[in-house]
């Protein structure tokens, strides 16, 4: 009995080693951080500075303005991504010639990183060698939808683009997973498409979309490549989410203990809702 | 007895053998140095100088040199982290002039590395780039790669300006109209900002119909801090400057407001390309080289792409080279400089005494680089190849300025680039947008012990 529970410690061991290695050192170390006055220059002699981050990071004007962004961000794209995904799956749970080829098409952007996706936009949506704006032009709208208003919507099409693959693949198996009875009960019962969609596949697809809009809010939230690529932030401080504000506190104006006051402050606040969801996801998954 | 001593002997023999031997290879094999670049042409550039070097001087010397190659993106960062860490894996470090303040704490300073005059000294560089790798008056890094900034203009539209008086006419009124200014056509070497906009509206085709360009100029708006050091020349153009004296920052003076209106009055009246908020370096080179923009204020490194008849067929040849309204011209250099916390000082101090030589410096611009020295910039035959060397030099000398070296020059840039981007953008009045940014970089200033 004894031998049995040690050899389970020992399987345990490495995963835990590499979850308290790379999880739990780094989260402490990030609060520890958040106490200093820690710059890149000052990193091994930092002076203690108690609240102090705290108190500049919650009176700093532009930390709502990228929470404020990440959160209309978040909303937007995980809601689309969400309705495309889930009509894509709907429009393909069907015989179809080629079905496989379109889904393997489909499933092409998920395959970019989003670094690179966010370049291929630089180029396709320049105004004088882009294609996009080039056929936008002709049909007579603006030429660069990087430019405001419009770039906050340019960047949530870009998301969207990326990443309704993800969702379309999560609601296609859940709903290729859907037992063909309670669809046929409905019909006999005289239902209609939208009132099966409605009473029958929505419910049964729910743990599946609130896991899917889970996954996505979570990365939604903490974009950073895309954006970082195509608008920096800008013009002024109008596309800069919470993970592209952290990133410049730490690394352009060099307050790693700001930085990670920041990250504190963001991980206190996500966390209610967070658990929350978990506990919903949880609760609804059979 | 005797079979004892000759053993013996062959005991002594051998061991002296394994102590002595080893201690002869090593003091004959040449001591490694480590030294970080950033892939790109100017790692390409210094790889002919390390291979030549390797060859020619690492048996004399006793060095050999080993280029490490960090990926570009997050380069400094990634420098910085080794540095903080004090890991002696590193003993050159590759550091720019708005990074410098960061790395120097990190660095020995050069004062007594080189000589003190002719080759093998600071002397051979250019002032204002050894200027901009000198933090507290110490230089910390040789400059190896020089930038600055053009105004880069179709020559063909421009010297058609200064000859057709219907074109002469057209744009006086149209800067009567739009500027409310009277100005005549000047040669763009002669430019002031009023006639850097004047000339951009005259060459837009909504406000001059007959104008052969789109837009009149480029800019690059985006929230980046390679961006306002090309603003900065209209700053430092117009008698502006980052600050007064003892670090009082200067960005709410009428200079820097009209410095700022360049920008605001080319966005207003659509002068640029609608995309320019969202341009870089690239982005702007291609509003040029695709013939839609008449002149733009670009880095130097561009002028090799857009004069060259395969990338550029729509415009080269016709590509001219003139100081940035206001003459002023930002200089910044790429360098290396030695790591506090390198084990091999002795042989890093060599390879810096060879590196800061006109023989080295000649080898790294025939492979590419654009050194900071006269006597390797003005070589004419390599003018003939890169035309624009003879006026890199004469620029950075006559026209380079440094905005600081300091430790916060990089969140100064990232606190001006985000406040500018936003007046650039029209999202915000220019006013407000200077006052926000000179109240930040002063409360930067006070946190950081520059300012009371």
């Amino acid at each position: 009995m004894v031998q049995e529970r040690r050899l389970g410690y020992a399987f345990l061991a490495p995963l835990t080693l590499l979850l308290l290695g790379l999880a739990v050192f780094p989260g402490l170390y990030a609060y520890y951080l958040s106490a200093l006055d820690a710059s890149l220059e000052t990193f091994r002699s930092p002076r203690f500075i108690g609240l102090a981050n705290y108190v500049r990071v919650l009176t700093d004007r532009e930390f709502y303005g990228a929470i404020g962004f990440s959160v209309r961000y978040t909303l937007i794209v995980v809601t689309l991504e969400l309705v495309l995904g889930l009509a894509l799956a709907i429009a393909l749970n069907r015989e179809l010639r080629g079905k496989r080829v379109l889904i393997s098409l489909l499933l092409l952007p998920l395959m970019v990183s989003p670094a690179l996706l966010g370049i291929m936009f630089r180029l396709t949506l320049n105004e004088f060698i882009g294609t996009v704006s080039y056929y936008l032009r002709a049909a007579g709208f603006p030429g660069n939808l990087l430019a405001p208003p419009y770039v906050p919507y340019t960047l949530m099409t870009v998301d969207v683009v990326q990443w309704t693959p993800f969702t379309f693949l999560i609601l296609y198996a859940g709903l290729r997973s859907i037992p063909d009875e309670p669809v046929e009960a409905a019909i006999v019962d005289g239902a209609g498409g939208w009132q099966i969609l409605r009473f029958v596949v929505l419910p049964l697809l729910r743990p599946l979309l609130l896991t899917a809009a889970f996954l996505r809010g979570i990365d939604a939230f903490k974009t950073f490549d895309t954006i970082q690529i195509l608008t920096a932030g800008g013009p002024g401080s109008l596309t800069t989410t919470a993970s592209i504000y952290v990133y410049k506190t730490a690394f352009l104006t060099g307050h790693l203990g700001r930085a990670n006051a920041a990250v504190v402050i963001l991980l206190l606040l996500l966390s209610i809702p967070m658990s929350r969801a978990i506990r919903h996801i949880l609760r609804s998954t059979p | 007895m005797p079979e004892l001593r000759t053993r013996g002997f062959l005991a002594l023999f051998v061991a002296l053998t394994l102590l002595i031997v080893p201690a002869q290879v090593a003091s004959q094999t040449p001591a490694t140095i480590r030294m970080v670049y950033w892939p790109g042409p100017e790692s390409d550039a210094m790889r002919k100088v390390v291979d030549w070097y390797n060859a020619h001087r690492s048996a004399a010397d006793g060095v050999k040199v080993e280029m490490v190659l960090f990926s570009r993106e997050g380069f400094f960062d990634k420098e910085a982290t080794v540095l903080a860490a004090r890991s002696p894996e590193v003993d050159m470090v590759f550091t720019a002039s708005y990074i410098l303040g960061r790395h120097a704490p990190h660095m020995d300073s050069l004062e007594k590395v080189v000589a003190a005059s002719g080759e093998g000294s600071l002397q051979v560089f250019l002032p204002s780039a050894r200027d901009s790798l000198s933090f507290q008056g110490k230089p910390y890094a040789v400059p190896m790669d020089v930038s600055n900034h053009f105004l880069y203009y179709r020559s063909d539209y421009l010297n058609r300006l200064l000859t057709d008086s219907a074109w002469q006419r057209r744009y006086s009124e149209v800067a009567q109209r739009e500027l409310g200014k009277a100005l005549s056509p000047k040669k763009p070497e002669d430019w002031s900002p009023d006639d850097f906009v004047a000339a951009a509206l005259f060459f837009t085709k909504t406000i001059n119909p007959d104008s052969p360009t789109e837009f009149g100029t480029v800019l690059q708006a985006k929230n980046l801090i390679f961006n306002v050091m090309i603003w900065d020349n209209f700053l430092y153009g117009l008698g502006g400057s980052w600050f007064r004296s003892g670090f009082q920052p200067a960005l709410n003076t009428p200079q820097a407001q009209k410095a700022l209106d360049v920008y605001v009055t080319i966005m207003q009246k659509k002068a640029t390309p609608a995309g320019s908020t969202s341009y870089e370096y690239g982005e702007a080179n291609e509003a040029f080289r695709t013939g839609k923009v008449a002149f733009m204020v670009q880095w130097s490194a561009a002028f090799h792409e857009l004069d060259d008849k395969t990338k550029s067929p729509m415009v080269a040849g016709n590509v001219k080279l003139a100081p940035v309204p206001g003459k002023k011209t930002h200089v910044h250099a790429l360098g290396v400089g030695i790591s506090s916390y390198s084990n091999t000082k002795p042989a890093v101090q060599k390879w810096v005494r060879f590196l800061a030589t006109t023989q080295a410096m000649r080898m790294y611009a025939d492979a590419g680089g654009i050194p900071p020295v006269r006597a390797a910039l003005a070589n004419p035959a390599l003018a003939k190849q890169r035309p624009e060397f003879p006026l890199i030099a004469e620029h950075v000398e006559k026209y380079g300025y440094v905005e600081t070296t300091i430790a916060e020059t990089v969140p100064i840039l990232e606190i001006l680039a985000k406040h500018l981007s936003a007046a650039w953008a029209l999202q915000v009045a220019p006013k407000i947008a200077l006052d926000q940014a000179n109240g930040e970089i002063t409360q930067l200033l006070k946190e950081k012990g520059y300012l009371k």
